[in-house]
C-alpha cells in the first residue's frame, strides 16, 4: 500500500516542474523576440497624457484695456496652435478677443451638441486672461431648406437659433459674458441671399435675447455688427448700415440688446478723418453711436468687433504698411481717449490658420507660422507704453 | 522563328512609339486643346488682367491698356498671328474668371502659387519680383547678406523687406541695424544719400530707382522669390507648351530684358 505523498514532496515536485519550465522558456528562441516586443506592447497600451496644458492663469499687461483682436480659431485644429495664438494675443497687450462660434458646427443634429472645440478655445483664452466676445451664426443643414446657404435662417427656425443661444450661454456661463447675435444682416450674402430685412432681423434678435437672458440674466447680448456700406436704397446687395439700425429701432429692437457690435474698417482713411454719412471709414462708428443716442439708447455701450486696415500691395482699399501701423495704433488710442461710449475695439484679424492667399492675408498681425509681422511689434510697443 | 528576341524587341519599340504618340496627342496637339482651338479660330487671345498694378498693367483715361504685361501679351499674340484682347478683372477674381472661361490665360503679375497647381497650369516664370539687396554703386565689400554685420540696412516699415531683415538679424544672427522708412523708395533714397549702407526692397522698386536716380546697384542673387507666371486652364497643354517655348525664346532674344528697361 502506497502512503499518501507528504506536503513537502508535492512542493518539491512543483518546484521541479517550475524550474523545468523556466529552463525550457529560457532556451526557447522566442524569448528574445518577446523581450523586444513587450516594451512596445507596453507603450501602445499606455494612454498618452495631454500634450498641451491650459497652464496657470495669466494676466494681460497693457496701457490700453480696450484693445482687442478678432481671432480665427474656428478652423484651427491643433490645440498647441490655439494656445500659442492666444498667448501671442496676450503678449501683444490685447485684453479682448472676438471669436466666431458657428452654430452648425456645434449642433450638427437638433439637440446633439459637441462643445469640445469651443471649450478648448474659451478655456485657453480665459487662461491667458482674455475676455471672449462670441459671435454666433452659421445655420446647420437641419434648420434650413435644401439648396440654401449656411447664412439662410428661415423665420420658422428662429426658435431653433434662440435655443442654441440659450444652450451656448448656459454652457459658457461664467466664461463667456458677451454674445453677438448674427453677423452683418444688412448684407444680402449674410442674410442668405435675401434682401436685408431689419424687421425680420429684429424678430431674430428679440427671440435670441429672451433665451440668452433665460440662460444667464447677466450675459451681455450684442446686436450684430453691421457691414459698413453705402448701398443705395433698394440695392439687391445690401442696405446702408445707419438706415438698417434706425429701421431696427422702428421695428422694436429697443430693449432687446445690451450693446451694439460695430464693424469699423478704415479702408484708406485715417481714424481721425471726419465722419460722414457718405463715406466709409473708422470714424463711421461714431455715426452708429449717434443713432443709438437719437433713439434714447445713448447709454448703451458699443463694441467694435471688426476694424482695421490692410497693407496688401494690390488691393485698392489698402494702405502702405507704415500707414497701417500708424492708423491702427491711433485707432486704439482714439477709442481709449475719445470714445467713452465704446468699450472695446477688436482689429480684424490676428492670424489665419493657413494663408488665404488673397488680400485678406494682409489684415493679419501674425503669419500662420506664428511669425509676428511688424504691426504686431508696433502695437505691442504701444501697449507697453514704449512708442515715442 | 529565327530571331524571336529581335522580334519582341521591335514589337516593344513599336508599342512605346505608339504610346508616346498618344501621350503627345493628348497633351500637346492643338486638336485636343480647346484653349488653343479657340484662340486659333477666333484669331483673338483673351487675357485676364488686373489693370491697376503699374507698371505691369494699367489703363489710361480712354480705357487703353498698357504696361509690362500688356507688351508681353501683345508680343506673344503677334508671334502667334492673333490679336490680344484684355479683360480687366480684380486681382482676387482672376482665377475664377479664367476657370469660368472669360479669358484664355491670366497674364497679370501673377505670383506662382504651389497650392493651385491642380487647378491651373503655370508657365515658367517671366519675372522675379522678389527682394533684392541694394548697395551704393561704389560699394565693393558687401557681396551679400553675410557682409551686413555692423551695417545699417534701410527697409520699408512693416513690409516683407523688414521681415527679411529681421530674419537675418534674429535667425541668421547677423548683427545688422535695421533702419525703417515710410516706403521702399525712401529706403533706397536713404541708401543713395549715404545715410545707410544697404537697402532691401522688391526688385520692381530697385530696378526703378537704379534706372531713374542711379547711384545704386543690386546684388543679383535674390533674397526671396516672387515669380510671376502665366496661368492657363487645365487641359490647355498645347497652349502651355507654346507659351513656355515663346518665353524661352523671348528670354534668349533679350525681349524680356528690353521690357524691363522700358517699364522699370
Amino acid at each position: 500500500m502506497e502512503s499518501a505523498p507528504s506536503g513537502k514532496s508535492v512542493l518539491s515536485e512543483l518546484c521541479g516542474l517550475l524550474s523545468q519550465g523556466l529552463n525550457h522558456a529560457l532556451r526557447s528562441p522566442l524569448l528574445p523576440r518577446l523581450m523586444l516586443i513587450l516594451p512596445l506592447i507596453g507603450l501602445t497600451a499606455r494612454v498618452p497624457g495631454p500634450v498641451v496644458h491650459i497652464g496657470e492663469p495669466r494676466t494681460v499687461v497693457t496701457t490700453n484695456p480696450k484693445m482687442g483682436v478678432h481671432t480665427r480659431l474656428t478652423d484651427e485644429v491643433e490645440e498647441w496652435k490655439i494656445k500659442r495664438t492666444l498667448e501671442m494675443v496676450r503678449e501683444m497687450g490685447a485684453s479682448w478677443i472676438v471669436e466666431y462660434f458657428p452654430w452648425g458646427y456645434y449642433e450638427p443634429e437638433k439637440g446633439r451638441f459637441d462643445w469640445s472645440h469651443p471649450d478648448l478655445v474659451v478655456d485657453h483664452a480665459l487662461a491667458q486672461g482674455l475676455q471672449v466676445v462670441a459671435r454666433i451664426d452659421f445655420v446647420p443643414d437641419w434648420a434650413r431648406p435644401p439648396d440654401t446657404t449656411y447664412r439662410y435662417l428661415p423665420e420658422e427656425s428662429y426658435d431653433d437659433y434662440a435655443d442654441f443661444v440659450y444652450t451656448f450661454v448656459e454652457h459658457f456661463r461664467e466664461r463667456v459674458h458677451y454674445v453677438v447675435i448674427w453677423n452683418e444682416p444688412n448684407l444680402a450674402f449674410e442674410w442668405g441671399y435675401r434682401l436685408p430685412d431689419p424687421a425680420a432681423y429684429t424678430r431674430l434678435l428679440q427671440a435670441a435675447y429672451r433665451r440668452a437672458k433665460d440662460a444667464d440674466p447677466n450675459v451681455t447680448v450684442l446686436a450684430a455688427g453691421l457691414a459698413p456700406t453705402l448701398a443705395p436704397p433698394g440695392s439687391e446687395w445690401g442696405m446702408d448700415d445707419l438706415l438698417f439700425l434706425q429701421q431696427m429701432y422702428d421695428a422694436g429692437a429697443r430693449g432687446f440688446f445690451d450693446g451694439l457690435a460695430i464693424h469699423a474698417y478704415g479702408w484708406t482713411l485715417s481714424p481721425d478723418a471726419e465722419a460722414s454719412e457718405t463715406t466709409l471709414g473708422f470714424s463711421r462708428a461714431s455715426l452708429l453711436h449717434e443713432v443709438l443716442v437719437r433713439n434714447g439708447d445713448g447709454d448703451l455701450p458699443c463694441y467694435i468687433t471688426e476694424a482695421g486696415w490692410n497693407d496688401n500691395r494690390r488691393w485698392a482699399n489698402a494702405v502702405r504698411p507704415a500707414l497701417r501701423i500708424d492708423y491702427t495704433v491711433r485707432a486704439y488710442e482714439k477709442v481709449l481717449e475719445e470714445w467713452s461710449w465704446c468699450r472695446m475695439v477688436a482689429m480684424w484679424v490676428f492670424r489665419y490658420p493657413r494663408p488665404a492667399r488673397t488680400y485678406q492675408d494682409d489684415f493679419t498681425f501674425v503669419t500662420p507660422g506664428f511669425v509676428s509681422r511688424p504691426i504686431y511689434d508696433a502695437v505691442q510697443a504701444y501697449a507697453r507704453g514704449e512708442l515715442p | 522563328m529565327k530571331h524571336p528576341r529581335l522580334v519582341w524587341f521591335l514589337a516593344g519599340l513599336v508599342c512605346w512609339a505608339c504610346a508616346a504618340v498618344c501621350i503627345r496627342n493628348a497633351l500637346y496637339l492643338g486638336g485636343s486643346d480647346p484653349t488653343w482651338d479657340r484662340i486659333s479660330e477666333a484669331g483673338v487671345m483673351r487675357v485676364c488682367m488686373e489693370a491697376a498694378y503699374p507698371p505691369f498693367g494699367m489703363t489710361d483715361a480712354a480705357g487703353a491698356f498698357s504696361g509690362f504685361d500688356v507688351d508681353l501679351a501683345n508680343e506673344l499674340a503677334g508671334r502667334w498671328g492673333v490679336r490680344a484682347e484684355f479683360v480687366n478683372v480684380h486681382f482676387d477674381g482672376l482665377y475664377d474668371a479664367l476657370l469660368a472661361g472669360k479669358c484664355d490665360m491670366i497674364l497679370s503679375a501673377l505670383p506662382y502659387d504651389e497650392t493651385l497647381t491642380e487647378d491651373v497650369i503655370y508657365s515658367p516664370s517671366y519675372f522675379n519680383a522678389g527682394l533684392l539687396l541694394a548697395v551704393r554703386q561704389e560699394e565693393r565689400r558687401i557681396r551679400g547678406v553675410n557682409q551686413l554685420g555692423g551695417k545699417r540696412v534701410a527697409v520699408e516699415l512693416g513690409s516683407a523687406a523688414e521681415l527679411e531683415a529681421r530674419h537675418h538679424l534674429e535667425q541668421g544672427r547677423i548683427p545688422l541695424e535695421i533702419v525703417t522708412c515710410p516706403g521702399a523708395q525712401e529706403a533706397l533714397q536713404a541708401l543713395h544719400d549715404g545715410e545707410v549702407d544697404a537697402a532691401i526692397a522688391d526688385s520692381v522698386n530697385v530696378y526703378h530707382f537704379a534706372r531713374e536716380s542711379g547711384g545704386i546697384r543690386y546684388i543679383k542673387r535674390f533674397l526671396s522669390d516672387e515669380q510671376y507666371v502665366i496661368a492657363v486652364r487645365p487641359g490647355s497643354g498645347y497652349t502651355w507648351k507654346r507659351i513656355a517655348d515663346e518665353l524661352a525664346r523671348l528670354t534668349r532674344q533679350g525681349f524680356l530684358k528690353t521690357l524691363q528697361q522700358r517699364w522699370f
